[in-house]
């Protein structure tokens, strides 16, 4: 594909990245006083001498780089270590958590993608339509709420006053909160992107040819918009991250943000560590397709990256 | 077929109350080259997107607008794709933002082609190879595979000309072509535009606010001013005689600067002048670590106090560097430069190195804080140069008002502020800044690049009287050597960082010896009869094709 | 009347203020005052608007929760504003080596969503009130940072700045009356747009229980408490979902005013980030 953009400095900063973050997680993770040892002593299911034996047993008691090297070296094998409240390998949690997250994430995207980028499109084509205040309020909306609240609302409303709808287990309520908070993100910079480049000196030229209308929008306006939509997908990511973490919660679901959770009520390090360098590791990954999407849809960053 | 081809008759142009154009008429023939010539804001373009059905915001037209006896303006909206690109073509000012960055040359002309079962894409792909090369762009056929950012200004605006051509049009409009342009880029490009004309025999409408390349291109010529058509007849008669007041003050500012007419500036130093300001060895160089480029290599220049230096170049000549240098805004990587006996960029005081040497900015709406009255910029240059003495706000005030009436402004426009000024009030303002300082050496860095053409012998004409009353050194920039041949004393011509020819003016201009010289002279003198001589256009891969271009009236 | 209604967002934003203002000098009941007995109770001449699942009045809660969250988010967003102004400022005067080192500090926090950042702050640092400020403080210091770069670069290039420089005046001079008063606007404008993610930051991490501690009253933390017992005291719940999503809507409504009035620059910035 593009050569010159996957040169080594590149990809070594990113991995860096990931490097990096992961250790300060993990230091930030250590840091807290008391750990899982504490867990057990409160709910007494050890005494004393057990506890210090469980300590060595966990390496607790060496320094914190030197626990963070064992756990690297581990990792890179695909041993994940094993969960402090559980003893199940940490690896075989999250492996079986992952799905279901990635599930509700997915198609919330999707969900919210094609609905925002039609209304957007749609508001453009048909001015009569006025649609221009619902973007305006969906935009908003999206951007000040936090989905938790949308979330309980949409729970009061749906489930406790109107009763449709179980609280408990169902996919269809969290994948519309979610999808519509994503659409109302991306249609405002979308619409706003569309009416500029229909300004554009160049959509000028290409009527001056005498290009069909047709031809003019799908080969000349889209394709010079649609770059403000990769570049929003840090911020989508975000909001995507911390609803599916919410809905998870909200709703009941069994997922990487419910396991996350009761991990860090729990204290149990070995799975909170994990977790949390997966979101994380994701993240550089989504980054790293969003440059490489950029670049391709735009042939000038490929030259200029960085 | 007879008659005009395209035939305009009281077309007005309204924005709601606001009359943009106003009832103007013209003809033009087939085969014929019509030039609209007008300052910005004449309505020259607004008539050009007229006829194409392209007008911004629906804007209320009344008037006809016939091309081949057909009314335009009375036509179905539909059917306006008949007639753009097909039968009236337009290559637009900025090549750059004209042309779909993520499109391929070779996707763009294709598109531009006629939908047409009858040829193959192999045929169609060939038809774009020719125009390319009808344009003079080298290695046409890997051209069609590059984005437009891969290729230079002057080349784009070929590629704009080829995808123009592509369903042969009767009519090509070019709306300033080459304002966007280089001088030396900018000559090339026209010459372009008059052979495809001529070998096509194509009408064209050339729009353009300089006279110069308007008297150059154009078989009639048209006058606009304001939304109205002033005149119109031949280029010779407009040239030779102008009925309009208006045409009058154009034709006259050319013709100066054609004859040389403008008073020649007598040195009136007495015996061996000692040089102010002395570049030795000078390089500069931008950014850091794998983007440090080298901008200027190894200058060295002297100017006698008194004289006039002038600085010919293109951008990317590193000229503005170099007045940057010599105001010790940046910091020469290497060599030495000295200023009335002081390092600019390590002055020991930098108050005092500001009342020797000053700067004249082209940017004229940047170089003013937008929100600072005139007053308050002048007053910031005047209490600087003041010092320590402390003056009542009164004669401060006083004082500006003198500063002003200097450079033939009235003194209730210190109230003012900057954006509510025309460009000439806003440079006259800039100058009397700096003199404000009271300055010994003046640098001006293309002072009136950016103003209409009217406006510009009046600053020039200023500037002389200034340094003629002040006996200053004058260190003048520019890229326009028609304009140099009237003031520089001594002048120097750079590229790209060097300097490729340094010497007294008058010699530089009637017998240059660099070939780059040679080209900036023909590029300012557009319109002049002489046959050029052969110049080069330089090509991707480095090799130089030789081209031949007579300009005939 | 119809021109008051349209300034909606001033108007909450303003009753929210004074509420905070106010909130210890109101006559409620005891915001953490528990009572076994009086558990999800509805509305009463007693309670106004109710008891939530541990006998806490619910509108005593409301008040105080207003007064917590604005000044979570404010003590957050100043922390956001000293560290990112000073330290892009730092990084952009010093050039060099400082300066990317600033910089790429920066855009690795950018890269993590700041829920996550938050996240992982708040494991470490424990739950807790100050533990929040600092936190969320920090995810969002890169966002100043780049605005001040942005407000640098701009004001580097600026025509007048040259001019000023060309006449002799003095670069602290320059800064005072040329660079700062075109800052102003866009940095307010900065803060009117991160205050309400501030809120909504701390919002969802005291919700899920990673904020501040568990009987402390900010919004978050209510609808954390009463989103269990959505059933038998909708109420409960409904308040102070209301009050948060009032709130940031109206911030937000009036960061958007504030920026399309006075600074155009943050448009750009806000399209590109």
């Amino acid at each position: 594909m593009h050569v010159f953009f996957k040169t080594a400095p590149f990809l070594l900063r990113k991995f860096l990245n990931i490097a990096a973050i992961s250790f300060i997680i993990f230091m930030l993770v250590r840091a807290v006083p008391g750990d899982i040892t504490d867990y057990y002593s409160a709910r007494g299911d050890y005494d004393a001498n057990a506890l210090l034996a469980l300590r060595q047993q966990l390496g607790l008691d060496d320094s914190l780089p030197m626990q963070f090297m064992t756990w690297l070296k581990a990792a890179l094998h695909g041993d994940l270590g094993e969960s402090m409240r559980f003893g199940t390998p940490v690896a075989t949690m999250l492996r079986d958590a992952l799905p279901n997250s990635l599930l509700l994430s997915g198609a919330a995207l999707l969900f919210g993608l094609v609905t925002g980028m039609s209304v957007a499109v749609l508001a453009l084509a048909f001015p009569a339509w006025r649609l221009g205040k619902l973007l305006e309020s969906l935009n908003v909306w999206s951007i000040a709420v936090p989905t938790f609240c949308t979330g309980v609302i949409v729970i009061l409303v749906f489930s406790v006053w109107l009763r449709w709808l179980p609280i408990r287990g169902q996919l269809l309520l969290p994948v519309i909160i979610l999808g519509i908070d994503i659409a109302g993100q991306v249609v405002k910079p979308l619409y706003e992107e569309l009416c500029a480049t229909t300004r554009a000196p160049f959509i000028r030229t290409a009527r001056a040819k005498g290009l069909s209308n047709w031809r003019i929008a799908w080969r000349h306006i889209l394709p010079n918009s649609l770059s403000v939509v990769v570049a929003m997908s840090g911020v989508i990511l975000g909001g995507l991250i911390g609803g599916t973490l919410t809905m998870e919660a909200l709703f009941s679901l069994p997922g990487l943000g419910s396991l996350t959770l009761e991990a860090i009520h729990g204290r149990d390090y070995t799975v909170i560590q994990a977790a949390v360098m997966l979101l994380a590791a994701f993240v550089v990954l989504i980054n790293i397709a969003t440059a490489a999407l950029q670049a391709s849809i735009d042939p000038r960053l490929a030259r200029h990256h960085e | 077929m007879s008659g005009p081809l395209l035939s305009i008759r009281d077309l007005s142009i309204c924005y709601g109350d606001k009359t943009v154009v106003n009832g103007i008429s013209f003809d033009i023939q087939p085969g014929e080259v019509l030039g609209v010539i007008g300052e910005s804001g004449s309505g020259k373009s607004l008539t050009a997107l007229a006829a194409l059905g392209l007008l911004p915001d629906a804007p209320q037209l009344s008037g006809e607008l016939r091309y081949r006896g057909e009314d335009l303006l009375q036509m179905a909206p539909t059917c306006w794709r008949r007639v753009r690109g097909r039968h009236i073509a337009i290559v637009f000012q900025d090549p750059m933002t004209s042309l779909n960055p993520l499109m391929t040359l070779g996707a763009q002309i294709l598109e531009a082609m006629p939908p047409d079962r009858t040829r193959s894409r192999e045929e169609r792909t060939l038809h774009a190879t020719q125009l390319l090369r009808e344009v003079g762009l080298p290695e046409p056929s890997h051209q069609l595979s590059r984005y437009p950012f891969e290729l230079s200004g002057g080349q784009q605006q070929r590629a704009m000309i080829a995808m123009a051509l592509a369903c042969d049009p009767q009519l090509l409009i070019a709306d300033e072509p080459t304002t966007a342009l280089d001088v030396t880029t900018q000559a090339q490009v026209l010459t372009v535009l008059r052979d495809v004309q001529k070998s096509r025999g194509m009408a064209m409408l050339f729009i353009s606010h300089d006279l110069d390349a308007v008297l150059a291109m154009a078989d009639r010529v048209a006058v606009m001013r304001h939304g109205e058509l002033l005149e119109q007849g031949t280029a010779q008669a407009i040239f030779n005689d102008p009925q309009h007041a208006y045409t009058r003050a154009l034709t006259t500012a050319h013709k100066r600067r054609l004859s040389g007419a403008r008073q020649k500036n007598t040195n009136n130093v007495q015996g061996l002048p000692l040089p102010l300001v002395r570049v030795n060895g000078v390089s500069v160089e931008y950014g850091s670590g794998r983007n440090r480029k080298r901008v200027l290599h190894d200058i060295n220049l002297q100017v006698a106090a008194g004289s006039t230096l002038g600085i010919a170049g293109e951008s990317g000549s590193g000229k503005s560097t170099l007045a940057k240098a010599i105001m010790g805004l940046v910091k020469p990587a290497t060599g030495r430069i000295e200023v009335c006996r002081t390092d600019p960029a390590r002055p020991a005081d930098r108050k005092a190195f500001a009342r020797t040497c000053q700067y004249i900015f082209q940017d004229t709406a940047g170089s003013l804080n937008p929100r600072h009255r005139i007053l308050q910029a002048l007053l910031e240059a005047v209490q600087i140069q003041q010092g320590g003495a402390t003056l009542k706000i009164g004669d401060l005030t006083a004082h500006c008002a003198g500063l002003l009436s200097d450079v033939g402004l009235d003194a209730e426009l210190l109230q003012r502020y900057p954006h509510q000024l025309s460009g000439g009030q806003r440079q006259r303002i800039v100058i009397a800044r700096a003199l404000a300082m009271e300055p010994k050496v003046l640098v001006c860095d293309e002072p009136v690049s950016a103003l209409d053409a009217t406006v510009r012998h009046q600053i020039l004409d200023l500037i002389m009287e200034i340094k003629k009353k002040r006996n200053l050194t004058l260190i003048f920039i520019g890229h326009d050597l028609a304009v140099m041949e009237d003031i520089a004393d001594q002048l120097i011509v750079m590229q790209q960082g060097r300097i490729v020819e340094q010497g007294e003016a008058h010699s530089l201009f009637s017998a240059p010896r660099a070939d780059y010289t040679r080209e900036l002279l023909q590029a300012s003198h557009l319109s002049r009869s002489t046959p050029l001589t052969p110049y080069a256009e330089p090509c991707a891969n480095g090799a130089r094709l030789v081209k031949l271009a007579h300009i005939n009236r | 009347m119809s021109r008051v209604i349209k300034q909606w967002p001033w108007l909450i934003l303003g009753l929210a203020v004074v509420i905070a203002l106010l909130a210890p000098l109101l006559p409620t009941q005891d915001p953490y005052y528990q009572s076994l007995l009086a558990r999800n109770l509805a509305p009463s001449a007693q309670h106004w608007l109710g008891t939530d699942s541990f006998g806490r009045d619910v509108l005593a809660r409301l008040v105080a929760g207003t007064r917590l969250t604005l000044l979570v988010a404010v003590a957050a967003t100043c922390i956001a504003f000293v560290g990112g102004v000073g330290l892009g400022l730092l990084g952009c005067l010093a050039g060099g080596v400082t300066r990317t080192v600033i910089y790429t500090g920066f855009d690795m926090i950018l890269t993590m969503p700041a829920i996550l950042l938050s996240l992982a702050l708040m494991v470490a640092l424990g739950v807790g009130t100050g533990s929040v400020i600092l936190a969320v403080g920090i995810a969002f210091m890169p966002l100043f940072a780049y605005v001040t770069r942005a407000i640098h670069e701009r004001e580097s290039a600026a025509g007048y700045v040259t001019a000023a420089r060309v006449i002799g005046v003095s670069p602290l001079t320059i800064a005072w009356r040329h660079v700062l008063p075109n800052a102003i606007g866009t940095l307010l404008t900065q803060i009117a747009i991160v205050m309400p993610r501030a809120i909504t930051t701390e919002s969802v991490l005291s919700f899920f229980g990673m904020g501040v501690a568990p009987d402390v009253p900010t919004w978050g933390r209510i609808i954390a408490t009463a989103a269990g017992f959505a059933e038998q005291a909708p109420l409960s719940l409904l308040f102070p979902v209301l009050a948060l999503a009032l709130t940031t809507l109206s911030l937000s409504l009036v960061g958007t005013r504030l920026r399309d009035t006075l600074d155009p620059l943050g448009k750009q910035l806000a399209a590109g980030a």
